[in-house]
């Protein structure tokens, strides 16, 4: 079976935080509270659909499609 | 009382609710700096401790000693770098309790610089749950002095006080942690061995961000730089390796605290309807439109104060003082150019209430995320949406606030295109123009014509902005990668007083930035508009005075025949000729040559210069200005001269020219090259020219 992303999550969807594929990106998303083993819940995606509205761990945090694909989840 | 040279630092992550810290401290006591070499403002401020006077500094928001961005860069260069003058003695470091994991870790990477530091927990009064559990928790794991507070209810302020005065009477060693959260790996032991008195993890920072470190010297880059090549030190993998580590020490304590938070499920409410697919952006464009009218509907008192103010200084000092070149100084050049600035501290000060506002409540994140789809088509990122709101104020808080967007290609195009947003500068040559365009009818039952004219003029600049943001995105190359990642802070009910200071900052700002360049070329506009060569002058009076006597004038009228038959003759007066056969096919003579030239300075001039020019006095008042242009008639075909495709022209011209010597300034400082402001202005005065030049040439 393929790989899952947080940009694959549903709207409502909840998962576990496996790893990250780009390191660069998970530097910083690291920082924002996006770290392996979160539970990340999707809250929704944004008007024009390019963004995704994530609430981790009770803080929320909005990420890119591209920027989420790059966070395997379990 | 003594001044004690103590400095003691606020540091957080952004939201954390230290400038509230801030402000209660430091009160009106409190001022703007720079930071030397970078345009990051700066918040200073004194507060009175027990017996001596401390320095406290509130240092830019940043998440870790890992920066993002520019404002973020200038935290890390201090606290690496003990010689700064800004560099604290001991640092209060404010933490959200709600969000404490992602808190921490700035915390940990700061004592791990063994900089002495203060703890505090804000409580943004929402959890009360275990408040003397988790600080003593946290006391004993960290070792330093840990204290809940309130930013917003003032709750324990004055332990911090306290702390501060045993920090002063018995030294630092309370406030250090001595045992480092991150162990070092072998490869990075081995990287920052033999570093004199660093200690390991300063000299580990200097690894990471040696490339642009403004301290460090050409041999220190060069050896620290050979030796991470030869060891192959991989930045990102220790970053994340490092930050990874951070967390996993505090894991329980933080997991403790996250529970059920009345807030969090409101804001998450709040959000359903905020930033919903359908309602989310129509709201935000509601909320513009509310915020734009409510500027124009109450600046009007207070401007037509100021105005009124300075035409009476003007009246007191030319009633006072003996007719000489330096009355006219002060009346026409200094009082005139003070005037043409402070007269837009209303709207001015309008605007950045309603930004700092919605700031201030969490929204503007909300409408980052909303929007960055769409801006990230046009080569800008979502954060440039707060660009190109404050842009509807005025470009240079506008640009400056560019500075979150980390990406240099998308800060650089909303830098190049926030010009085109109308500011409030516009507005006044709007409202004396659009009225030759269109009468003042009602469309369609409820619309007022010029009003429509008016929102047209504004999308026209938008859709402009979008588009020329769209060109640079072709012509820009850039591999650096571009981000979201943005956090969503919960909605908070706004602290007053914060907003208060940040409109009091950005107005002081805009007064002294602005300022300045407005009142040096007024009194050069003053001068080319004064004088002339002599003999031309001398005629022009002589033929002024000739005129009025012919139509047997009053003294006033004459008085204003001179001025006006002076002003053609003047320098500016011939500049106006020289230029007049480029601007005729745009349908402009070269009285408004002479209005475009003094406009380059700052276009609010135009309605001053046009009062010059039609000889009305010392006025700026919009509708006396209004009726002479109205009756102004072309000798040559006997019309008006301002029919509606002159006005639309001149309007469409106003648009999209760059005539705001202050907003160069601006970007040559940000941009660090006359390369940028230089293109900035060819670009939107091209535009502005053939713009004018079709509208012209189709409606004449």
């Amino acid at each position: 079976m393929t790989q899952r992303s947080i940009a694959d999550l549903k709207k409502g969807e909840r998962a576990q935080i496996l790893k990250f594929l780009q390191n660069d990106f998970a530097a910083k998303l690291h920082t924002l509270g996006l770290k392996p083993n979160e539970t990340v819940e999707m809250v929704r995606l944004s008007p024009f659909g390019q963004a995704m509205y994530l609430k981790i761990n009770d803080q929320f945090v909005a990420l890119r499609k591209e920027e989420a694909h790059t966070v395997i989840i379990s | 009382m003594s001044q004690s040279n103590t400095n003691i630092a606020l540091v957080g992550n952004p939201n954390s609710g230290k400038s509230s810290l801030f402000n209660h401290f430091t009160g009106l006591r409190q001022r703007i700096g720079n930071f030397p070499g970078v345009t990051v403002d700066k918040k200073l401020g004194t507060v009175k401790v027990a017996d001596d006077i401390i320095q406290m500094i509130d240092l830019p928001g940043t998440y870790s000693l890992y920066p993002n961005s520019k404002d973020e860069k200038i935290v890390i260069d201090i606290l690496t770098n003990p010689e700064d003058q800004n560099y604290p003695d001991c640092i209060i470091y404010v933490a959200d309790v709600n969000n404490l994991d992602r808190h921490l870790l700035l915390a940990t990477q700061i004592m791990d610089l063994k900089i002495p530091m203060i703890l505090c927990l804000n409580m943004m009064d929402l959890a009360e749950q275990n408040e003397e559990v988790l600080t003593k928790k946290l006391k004993t794991r960290f070792g330093i002095p840990v204290i809940c507070v309130s930013g917003k209810t003032k709750e324990n302020l004055e332990s911090i006080e306290q702390l501060i005065s045993t920090f002063i009477k018995d030294g630092p060693k309370k406030f250090i942690r001595n045992e480092p959260f991150y162990t070092l790996s072998p490869l990075e032991k081995q990287l920052v061995e033999k570093k004199g008195e660093d200690n390991d993890y300063l000299s580990l920072l200097k690894a990471h961000h040696v490339d642009w470190l403004s301290h460090l010297t050409e041999v220190e880059k060069k050896s620290i730089s050979e030796k991470s090549i030869s060891l192959n030190f991989e930045k990102i993998k220790f970053q994340i390796q490092e930050t990874l580590q951070r967390f996993n020490q505090f894991a329980d304590i933080s997991k403790l605290e996250s529970g059920s938070n009345k807030n969090l499920k409101l804001s998450e409410k709040i959000d359903a309807f905020i930033t919903h697919r359908v309602f989310g952006p129509i709201l935000f464009f509601a909320i513009m439109f509310i915020m734009f009218q409510s500027i124009y509907a109450w600046s009007e008192w207070p401007m037509n104060l100021i105005d009124n103010a300075f035409a009476s200084l003007g009246q007191l000092v030319q009633d006072n003082m003996a007719d000489h070149w330096f009355r006219s100084l002060i009346v026409d050049g200094v009082i005139a150019g003070l005037g043409g600035i402070l007269i837009f501290i209303p709207q001015i000060t309008i605007l950045f209430l309603l930004i700092a506002f919605l700031e201030e409540v969490g929204y503007m994140s909300r409408a980052v995320f909303m929007f960055d789809g769409i801006m990230r088509r046009f080569g800008l990122n979502g954060r440039s949406i707060v660009a190109l709101v404050s842009s509807g104020a005025c470009a240079i808080p506008a640009i400056m606030s560019t500075r979150t967007i980390s990406n240099w290609k998308e800060r650089l195009t909303t830098i190049m295109v926030a010009p085109l947003i109308s500011c409030s500068a516009r507005i006044p040559v709007y409202a004396v123009l659009v009225g030759f365009v269109v009468p003042s009818a009602t469309v369609m039952g409820i619309f007022n014509a010029q009003g429509l004219v008016f929102m047209g003029l504004y999308l026209l600049g938008i859709v402009a902005a979008l588009i020329s943001a769209w060109v640079f995105k072709m012509v820009l190359k850039s591999e650096e990668p571009s981000f979201l990642m943005i956090e969503l802070p919960q909605y908070k009910t706004p602290i007053w007083k914060n907003i208060f200071y940040t409109v009091k900052e950005k107005v002081t700002t805009f007064i002294v930035e602005a300022g300045k360049v407005i009142f040096v070329i007024s009194i050069v506009l003053w001068f080319l508009a004064s004088y002339g060569p002599s003999k031309k002058m001398e005629l022009a009076e002589q033929n002024a005075l000739t005129e009025a006597a012919a139509q047997s004038l009053n003294e006033d009228d004459t008085e204003n025949l001179i001025a006006s038959y002076k002003l053609e003759s003047s320098y500016a007066g011939h500049l106006g000729k020289i230029i007049e056969p480029t601007i005729a096919p745009l349908g402009f003579d070269w009285k408004m040559g002479i209005a475009l030239i003094s406009s380059f300075a700052a276009r609010e001039v135009f309605v001053g210069t046009m009062a010059t020019i039609y000889s009305i006095g010392n006025t700026d008042d919009e509708l006396t200005v209004r009726e002479k242009m109205a009756g102004e008639i072309n000798p040559v075909t006997k019309r008006p001269v301002y029919n509606m495709a002159t006005s639309l022209s001149l309007l469409i011209f106003y648009v999209f020219a760059l005539q705001c010597m202050s907003t160069l300034a601006v970007t040559k400082r940000e941009t660090k090259s006359w390369k940028w402001p230089l293109i900035q202005f060819t670009y939107m005065g091209i535009l502005a020219y053939l713009g004018s030049l079709i509208v012209y040439q189709l409606l004449s």
